[in-house]
């Protein structure tokens, strides 16, 4: 479980502690606070192996156009879109410090393949010189690895690792505000929770959503992967044409079953969920993380969604749950977590204070 | 508009209850003061947690001074006692004394009701006991001979300055059907009483 998080330099972020993140931690704050910049700093730290995170990020906030030059492909990872400012994100995660730090280095020459040449030659390589976005990851004692993102010229993106230890990935998902469900994504995570035996537990949590529910399964149809589920009519029916709330919980609730002991971040979980409904899918994916023991951090604007997952940790009987919300507030460029346990959220719901 | 609470002023007042509540709202109009924010904390044992998540409220930290206003009840120490230990749980300034600023980040005072009596000692009682005291009207001595008779005849009064505070609302056409705070918007109570001074004073140095 990700207990901590320091966060230097990070997109909307010049600095933000936040001491203790529970099991189930939910942030909020006004626009322009930092929360997605929080959510993708986590997201940032366990994918960092990722060399396509950076544009994910951005394709996630709506950028759909990124010119290749460095100032526009690098800088907005950096807090005031300062590539000389290095990024530094502080965790402790099951109680051990983990510290990653991004900061870009200009000009590194790299050799590239060019493929056969058509006259014997023993040069097949090119160089290329490029700004890299350099990433380090260190624990208490060393450094464990070292790795550079590069931009290809075919527009992609690429993973030079210079070191590394062996380590066993941490599983995480990662849900930003505008995100559509990814039939193919689904129908793999589906998948392998079947094998593991584990569909009546994602049913469940459909079920209290979408009592009608009797099956769910990953059907391919020319080259797309599908989920479609049983309502007790003639033929099954497609989980994406039930809307964007109920596709978008499914998609998370099969997430939560294919990351155990790990960590799903959910930007705006509220989206595309009527507020009938809110109890019962908080309920939902509470029970989800428990059966998969899946740290769970959500982001929200709404009211009706924090009196909601009170309501339903009230309903879920749980003693002391290990539930937390975060309010972040930014004052004078600095970003401050303001921490509630569950008693305190209740007490400022029940008072009816301006928490959000 | 959001209704919700919010900390809307740098200088803060926290009372017990609704009375309470619309009391210092109608004693601050009366006083002319502007910048003071009154906020209900509910009942005494929620002083604590009030406190705790008031400051993680926007603009707490520009919060400059704090008065807790409370009922003495039956015993103003342990009244006092009760509202310091929340304090200082919460890492606030600790005042030594009643209606006397403790310096800190935000100073912090602390106003039991009904305050001093004649001698200058510290009383036990509530808000309805300040409130009878500022009264300056005749009609307060027929409504002590009706309770009395009442005491004696009839039924053993248990809460006896409720009693006398609403038998007085109830026999003045002004404030027929009050309730203390409410009574307060219609000039129940004489603002200028020496009861009062005490806290206006409190409230002015905030």
């Amino acid at each position: 479980m990700l207990d901590s998080i320091l966060i230097k330099n990070f997109k909307g972020i010049k600095q933000l502690k936040i001491d203790k993140l529970s099991k189930l931690t939910i942030i909020g704050g006004k626009n322009n606070c930092g929360k997605s910049s929080l959510m993708e700093a986590m997201s940032m730290l366990f994918k960092r192996m990722d060399p396509n995170i950076v544009i994910q990020h951005s394709i996630s906030r709506g950028v759909n156009v990124i010119p290749t030059e460095p100032e526009f492909m690098w800088a907005p990872v950096f807090n005031d879109f300062d590539l000389t400012k290095k990024i530094e994100i502080n965790s402790k995660f099951k109680g051990k410090t983990k510290k990653l730090e991004i900061e870009v280095q200009k000009n590194v020459k790299r050799n590239i393949p060019v493929g056969p040449l058509p006259f014997n030659s023993i040069q097949n390589t090119s160089v290329s010189i490029a700004d890299v976005l350099y990433l380090k990851f260190s624990d208490e004692k060393s450094v464990s690895e070292k790795s550079g993102i590069y931009l290809e010229q075919n527009g992609g993106f690429s993973l030079n690792v210079e070191h590394t230890s062996p380590y066993k990935p941490i599983p995480t998902a990662y849900f930003s505000s505008r995100q559509i469900s990814n039939q193919n994504e689904d129908s793999e995570r589906l998948g392998r929770i079947d094998i593991n035996n584990n569909v009546n537990d994602v049913l469940d949590v459909m079920r209290s959503i979408v009592p009608e529910i009797s099956s769910i399964t990953a059907i391919r149809v020319s080259n797309a992967s599908m989920i479609y589920v049983d309502l007790g009519k003639e033929k099954k029916f497609p989980v994406s044409y039930m809307g964007d709330g109920i596709s978008r919980l499914l998609s998370i609730v099969l997430a939560i079953a294919t990351c155990r002991s790990g960590i799903v971040f959910i930007d705006e979980i509220e989206n595309g969920l009527h507020y009938s409904v809110i109890k019962n899918v908080w309920k939902g994916i509470v029970n989800a993380s428990n059966k998969f023991d899946c740290q769970i951090v959500a982001t929200t604007h709404s009211h009706e969604f924090l009196t909601s997952a009170c309501e339903a940790m009230k309903e879920l009987d749980a003693n002391d749950p290990d539930f937390s919300y975060i309010r972040l507030v930014k004052k004078d460029d600095e970003v401050f977590g303001k921490a509630f346990d569950y008693t305190m959220l209740d007490y400022a719901i029940e008072s009816e204070m301006e928490i959000r | 508009m959001s209704t919700k609470l919010k900390i809307s002023h740098n200088k803060l007042i926290l009372v017990e209850g609704a009375d309470a509540y619309w009391f210092l709202i109608w004693a601050l109009k009366a006083y002319s003061i502007e910048d003071v924010q009154v906020m209900d904390f509910g009942g005494n044992p929620d002083l604590f947690m009030f406190i705790k998540t008031l400051k993680n409220l926007d603009n707490f930290d520009l919060v400059t001074s704090i008065i807790i206003a409370r009922d003495a009840e039956t015993d103003h120490t342990a009244a006092f006692s009760s509202v310091t230990a929340a304090l200082k749980n919460n890492g606030l300034s600790v005042p030594d004394i009643l209606f006397s600023y403790k310096d800190g980040n935000p100073k912090i005072a602390v106003m039991l009701f009904p305050g001093y009596d004649q001698n200058g000692n510290i009383e036990n009682g509530c808000l309805e006991h300040l409130c009878l005291k500022t009264i300056n009207d005749k009609t307060i001595e027929t409504t002590e001979k009706y309770l009395k008779d009442v005491n004696e005849s009839h039924e053993k009064l248990t809460h006896e300055h409720k009693s006398k505070l609403h038998a007085y609302l109830s026999v003045k056409n002004k404030f027929v059907g009050s309730k203390l705070g409410e009574a307060a918007n219609y000039g129940a109570w004489d603002w200028l009483a020496p009861s009062l001074i005490p806290f206006k004073e409190t409230i002015e140095n905030s």
